[in-house]
């Protein structure tokens, strides 16, 4: 258990890397369970342009919310949730990423058009993967 | 509280049925598709057998009075809050004062709301569904109407891991069901086991019911469905003896042209009964509107038990997958 709390720094920096917020281990009699508060594990979901000021028309990468199967298209719909060349306002869902009968959502971080789709359905994809390049609009 | 602001006839506060009363003549009303609603319940960390309501006919619009994690299953209404779409079969927060709009879907029948910690109705004879024919239980004991407010429990709010909330994969995509060599794709499969009259049918008729295509007409409710196809006979027809009658039954009328018992079906009848719907299938029939082709697909006993493991499987893991994108309210 002492070796257990040794690594733990390591540990941590681990489940944020991952986008993981909770890790529980049984070795024989002892037990380790580390959670993490839900905002210490938020996606870097935009890589450029930190202010929502829309300087210049930029591409800008959208990332995957967690560990899981990218979904395009939801079952029940006859269309994927995002073309390219759309246009997705700010918080609209672009896609699921699925993990058992549970999915989570992938939401356009802001206004744009969709420029390209990096995965395709039932790729398996990491936390923080970039799945679209959406470009920013200039004018709204 | 959960404010109507507008709705058709018939749809109603249901949870998963009101069991152990049939004796006394009162049927197990209850949700048409309790998967859909049981599935809403879970991802939402309630109770499977919370109240929802369950709406079968559309538009319908609901003003939130409160802040509540809401969870819309069934067949796909198109949903929408404040004018945004969220895709079907979602979990998320609503605030208070949002609308929420469901038109008519277009493919299946019944759509399900439920909310963190339930429709907060009176409990009648240990369940919260609305039995329509008596007259009790769920609102009122009626059908909802524009400006019904419906009870919710505070601080029904919930924190998602995601602030757009999540999804469950619909039941069709997960569970197989059965197996049919003539079935189009558009066919509904129902897997039955055969009932008390089987044997007193005829070989033509045992053949048809197990080959033919059977279409649901309009004459279909949440009591039942009635059948058209090929006219079912018995070898020598005789009167029976009223017998208790539970959902999935298929009775089949001196017409000929069977009927399947449902949710507000009856509690006994005297028609001969040809095949039972496993249980675990009703949620296809749930969501098959009239003009749905169905096929019947006899199974053993024990390939109904595992169509059971399998569904409650499906359930558990909505319910324990769903607790990793859901956080306590301590966090909040």
């Amino acid at each position: 258990m002492s070796q257990a709390m040794h690594s733990m720094p390591s540990v941590v920096e681990l489940l944020r890397k991952h986008g993981i917020d909770e890790f529980e281990v049984w070795d024989g009699a002892s037990h380790f369970k580390l959670v993490l508060p839900p905002s210490e594990v938020a996606a870097p979901v935009v890589t450029a342009g930190a202010a929502p000021r829309f300087t210049s028309s930029s591409d800008v990468e959208v990332t995957s919310p967690g560990v899981g199967t990218f979904v395009a298209r939801h079952p029940s719909r006859s269309e994927d949730f995002v073309a390219i060349g759309e246009v997705k306002q700010q918080g609209e869902c672009m896609a699921l990423i699925q993990v058992g009968p549970i999915y989570r959502p992938v939401v356009a971080p802001f206004t744009g058009k969709i420029v390209q789709a990096l995965c395709s359905p039932g790729d398996e994809v990491d936390f923080s993967l970039p799945l679209f390049i959406m470009q920013k609009q200039t004018t709204i | 509280m959960i404010e109507i602001i507008q709705t058709p006839p018939l749809n109603t506060v249901q949870d998963l049925g009101r069991f152990g009363y049939r004796r006394y003549g009162i049927g197990c009303a209850g949700a048409m598709d309790r998967v859909a609603l049981a599935a809403g319940n879970l991802a939402l960390g309630n109770d499977a057998n919370l109240a929802g309501m369950e709406f079968q006919l559309f538009p319908v619009k609901i003003r939130f009075d409160c802040d509540i994690a809401i969870a819309i299953t069934g067949a796909d209404c198109a949903p929408t809050l404040d004018g945004r779409s969220l895709p079907p079969w979602w979990v998320v927060n609503v605030k208070a004062g949002q609308v929420l709009t469901l038109t008519s879907p277009m493919s299946g029948m019944r759509s399900y709301l439920a909310v963190a910690g339930g429709i907060d109705v009176p409990m009648v004879l240990g369940s919260r569904s609305t039995q329509s024919r008596d007259g009790f239980g769920g609102f009122s004991g009626r059908p909802l109407r524009a400006g019904d407010q419906l009870p919710t429990v505070p601080g029904a709010a919930l924190q998602f891991r995601d602030s757009f909330g999540l999804g469950i994969q619909p039941p069709d995509a997960v569970l197989k069901g059965g197996y049919h060599s003539w079935a189009g794709q558009c066919d509904v499969i129902l897997r039955v086991i055969p009932a008390s009259e089987y044997e007193q049918f005829d070989d033509a008729s045992l053949h048809a019911f197990k080959t033919a295509s059977w279409t649901v007409t309009v004459q279909s409710n949440r009591m039942g469905y009635r059948l058209a196809g090929p006219s079912l006979q018995r070898t020598t027809p005789t009167e029976m003896r009223s017998q208790g009658i539970v959902a999935g039954v298929i009775q089949v009328p001196p017409s000929g042209e069977p009927i399947i018992q449902l949710s507000d079906g009856n509690s006994a009848g005297g028609y001969p009964k040809i095949a039972i719907v496993i249980q675990s299938d009703l949620w296809r029939l749930a969501q098959a509107a009239p003009g749905r082709s169905l096929r019947f697909s006899q199974v053993s006993l024990d390939e109904a038990r595992t169509a059971r493991a399998e569904q409650s499987k499906y359930l558990q893991d909505v319910a324990r997958l769903s607790s990793y994108c859901r956080f306590s309210k301590a966090h909040s």
